[in-house]
């Protein structure tokens, strides 16, 4: 059966939860019917987005939201930090957002409710999450 | 649907260091990400104090831009002369590494079936 499915789960705002953060997200694109190829990017661009809450946001947890819109995936990762702060000391190469920029659909980056949320469109080939 | 905060899969890493007559090879498995990232930069920049070393990235099946950093970290490196890279890379890892454009920067080993 393929419908409207809402997911939403919080991890720890940890570098080992990244991994399981992905992986929930790879697996749930698949049930919409995206190609490993496609599924591969959902957890590449999941993978930034919860790197950059760990790193950047301040925040205790990543809040991981998918749902299905209009037979696209929406995929959203959100933290309740203060908004994306820089920190000198990061190793990163600022290449985060670009990676989403390039495997999505579209993606914006919004406040709302009091917390921060990277919203990125993948295809739903299925139409919805079976 | 949500749940308590978990994080109960962490993310497969492998890092073998494979002697050879020329130096060592550094061969990586698994996941290259935030977690796993330092501890390949620092692994690998032991093997290249040590000397030469080729890198085989063959059962790398992730890498995100930690990982990519981690690779730019290396290269900038004094050591990064005596590294070489084999070019069996998976699709994946081979594509972020484009996207990237850190593949143009990787100093390959020459092929075996070249």
């Amino acid at each position: 059966m393929v419908g409207a499915v809402r997911f939403e789960a919080r991890f720890p705002a940890v570098p080992v939860a990244v991994a399981e953060v992905r992986g929930k997200a790879a697996a749930l694109a698949r049930r919409c019917g995206a190609s490993e190829q496609g599924a591969h990017d959902v957890a590449l661009a999941v993978s930034e987005a919860a790197t950059n809450v760990v790193i950047h946001s301040g925040s205790s947890e990543i809040v991981l939201i998918v749902e299905t819109h209009d037979g696209d995936l929406h995929v959203i990762v959100a933290d309740e930090g203060p908004g994306l702060v820089p920190r000198r000391e990061s190793t990163g190469l600022g290449l985060g957002l670009p990676i989403i920029a390039t495997v999505s659909s579209s993606f914006e980056n919004r406040r709302r409710e009091g917390r921060n949320e990277v919203v990125m469109v993948f295809p739903c080939p299925a139409g919805g999450i079976s | 649907m949500s749940g308590p905060p978990t994080a109960d899969h962490e993310p497969e890493f492998e890092l073998l260091v494979q002697p050879g007559s020329g130096g060592n090879r550094v061969i990586v498995g698994g996941e290259l990400d935030i977690s796993t990232a330092d501890t390949f930069r620092e692994q690998l920049l032991h093997a290249l104090a040590d000397g030469e070393v080729v890198l085989d990235l063959s059962e790398l099946r992730f890498m995100d831009s930690s990982g990519v950093a981690a690779i730019d970290a290396v290269l900038r490196d004094p050591s990064a002369g005596r590294l070489a890279v084999d070019p069996h890379i998976h699709e994946r890892v081979r594509r972020i590494l484009e996207m990237t454009h850190m593949i143009e920067a990787l100093p390959f080993a020459e092929s075996d079936e070249t």
